[in-house]
């Protein structure tokens, strides 16, 4: 199986965005809050976590998710890291 | 004293996605029963081999966001929806899934819910994946064994990565959360309360809705019943059949759920629904400029307790008596008046003798007398906000819809076999629970 491409978790993590934001962004960038750019609330950022899971297989418990304001970067570098050459996602 | 009409009613069911199409599938009398799933009976070898499964909801046009669908349990999803629909059909708001906004400012509003098992299969559901992790390796052989059974194949889907747990399953388990997420979604800020009286589940929330706006405590109730049976390996059903109350192989598929019938064998298992209504003083309807969308009125309500059995009815009749005797007072009528009683009619050998024998021995007058079981199954927490709202429905319309598939009736009573036109001025619509819950509710035609 190939390694996941940044491209393609960004694409990914657009779509979901804006399928479950208040604020949809044109395109991915790497500094949009997902609270403060995007509008999202508290339940809004579990939906997030959730369908990252269905989507990449990756376990984004909450205790690991910074209190402040994560951003797309974040999000894509986590979902990165949880998936290398040796430990690639189902897709 | 404060009068009580029913302004709106939504639901979702296995009989349709709206109280048009539902009350069109009662009066026609169609059948629901289908095959249960075939993979259940890889483990186990139950005696009924039917239920009434729900249709697939297209939520999103049912005003449900996507990250509803996400975070929401499947009875919380079902119940949103009959709510929106009953605040729509009453005109409380202007654009689905909209909050109720334009009333008067001083306007209480409250959610009254019941239900039998809450969201049951949540923590199932969830947790599934986590217990059985270790058992990967037995799972693999299984599904050698079993190699097109889909529980197998989506534990092991399962199973691709670490087990880990929803954080929102105890919001979703929790019975409370269906009466929560309508009160947050529609913004309600009064009383918020869950019922929780088995198979009288849904009549118990309706009567304390009317008590609330009667009292004068509230003036707009968002109240009836949700249920959700339907789980992947069907053991809800599993443990219905094995207390041997579900109904048997008959004549074929659609005959073997027969209340009051002399071969009825037990209900036919529902994978569940929704059912809200709206109750409405009518002091407000009538400052909303809305009496045409009046249903009914709710003028009685009486509850009791067997106190003689977890599961079955007590065959002495008393308690049922009880609660009759308080719902008719209530409601300032005769057991004479009552021109139609929408039964609780599960099918059961003892709750059907017991039932018509208390409805032959009170009313001698023979009223109309069906059983909307027969047609939907039995949703349990959710049946008597069903029967509730075909109450109101039959009353509205003068209609009442046939008792399905009673060939050779055990009691002498009024049963209509077909859809039919009548004369309904009072109707009296009741339910029997696990426990020895009993609950009833009196409606009247809507009179100036």
């Amino acid at each position: 199986m190939a390694e996941v491409s940044v491209n393609f978790v960004e694409s990914k993590i657009c779509e979901l965005v804006t399928e479950l934001m208040p604020h949809a962004p044109a395109e991915f960038s790497a500094s949009l809050r997902v609270k403060e750019d995007l509008g999202a609330d508290s339940m809004q950022v579990i939906a997030l976590m959730l369908s990252l899971d269905a989507e990449f297989d990756v376990d984004l418990d909450p205790a690991n998710v910074p209190d402040n304001d994560v951003t797309l970067g974040w999000v894509r570098d986590f979902v990165l890291s949880a998936h290398t050459k040796d430990n690639p996602p189902p897709l | 004293m404060t009068r009580v009409m029913i302004t709106g009613a939504g639901v979702i069911s296995s009989a349709g996605q709206s109280l048009d199409e539902f009350w069109e599938n009662c009066l026609r009398g169609v059948s629901l029963a289908q095959d249960i799933p075939e993979h259940w009976l890889n483990y186990y070898q139950p005696r009924s081999k039917v239920w009434a499964p729900l249709p697939t909801c297209d939520y999103a046009k049912l005003g449900i966001s996507r990250t509803e669908q996400i975070l929401l349990s499947i009875p919380a999803l079902i119940g949103l929806c009959a709510a929106y629909q009953a605040t729509e059909n009453a005109g409380l708001v202007t654009e689905r899934a909209g909050k109720i906004a334009g009333l008067r400012a001083e306007t209480r509003l409250s959610v009254h819910i019941g239900t039998g098992l809450g969201a049951a299969h949540s923590p199932f559901d969830n947790f599934a994946t986590h217990l059985i992790s270790g058992l990967k390796p037995k799972l693999l052989e299984l599904q050698e064994t079993y190699p097109d059974d889909p529980l197998v194949r989506d534990l092991l889907a399962g199973l691709k990565a670490q087990p880990r747990v929803n954080p929102l399953v105890i919001c979703q388990t929790m019975p409370n959360a269906l009466a929560a997420n309508i009160s947050l979604r529609l913004g309600v800020r009064g009383a918020v309360e869950t019922s929780c009286a088995a198979c009288a589940s849904g009549t118990v929330a309706i009567g304390k809705a009317f008590r609330s706006i009667k009292t004068g405590e509230t003036d707009i109730a968002i109240a009836g019943g949700v249920e959700h049976l339907g789980d992947r390996t069907g053991s809800v059903f599993m443990g219905f059949d094995r207390l041997q109350t579900l109904a048997t192989p008959y004549q074929g598929l659609g005959t073997e759920n027969r209340p009051f019938d002399q071969n009825r064998s037990g209900f036919l298992f529902s994978e569940g629904g929704a059912a809200i209504l709206v109750l409405e003083s009518l002091d407000s309807v009538v400052s909303r400029g809305q009496e045409s969308q009046i249903l009914a009125e709710v003028v009685g309500f009486g509850q009791s307790s067997d106190a003689h059995s977890i599961a079955a009815i007590a065959e002495d009749n008393n308690s049922i008596s009880g609660m009759l005797e308080q719902a008719l007072k209530e409601a300032c009528v005769k057991p004479a008046d009552i021109n139609y009683i929408n039964a609780h009619g599960t099918g059961t050998e003892i709750n059907d003798r017991v039932e018509t024998g208390f409805i032959g021995h009170t009313f001698h007058h023979r009223p109309l007398v069906n059983s909307t079981k027969s047609i939907l199954g039995h949703t349990i927490g959710a049946a008597g906000a069903f029967e509730a709202i075909t109450t109101a429905m039959s009353l509205h319309h003068q209609m009442v819809h046939p008792s399905r598939n009673i060939q050779n009736p055990i009691a002498d009573l009024n049963f209509p076999f077909s859809a039919a036109q009548a004369d309904l001025r009072v109707a009296l619509t009741h339910n029997f629970g696990f426990g020895g819950h009993n609950a009833a509710l009196v409606l009247k035609r809507y009179e100036v």
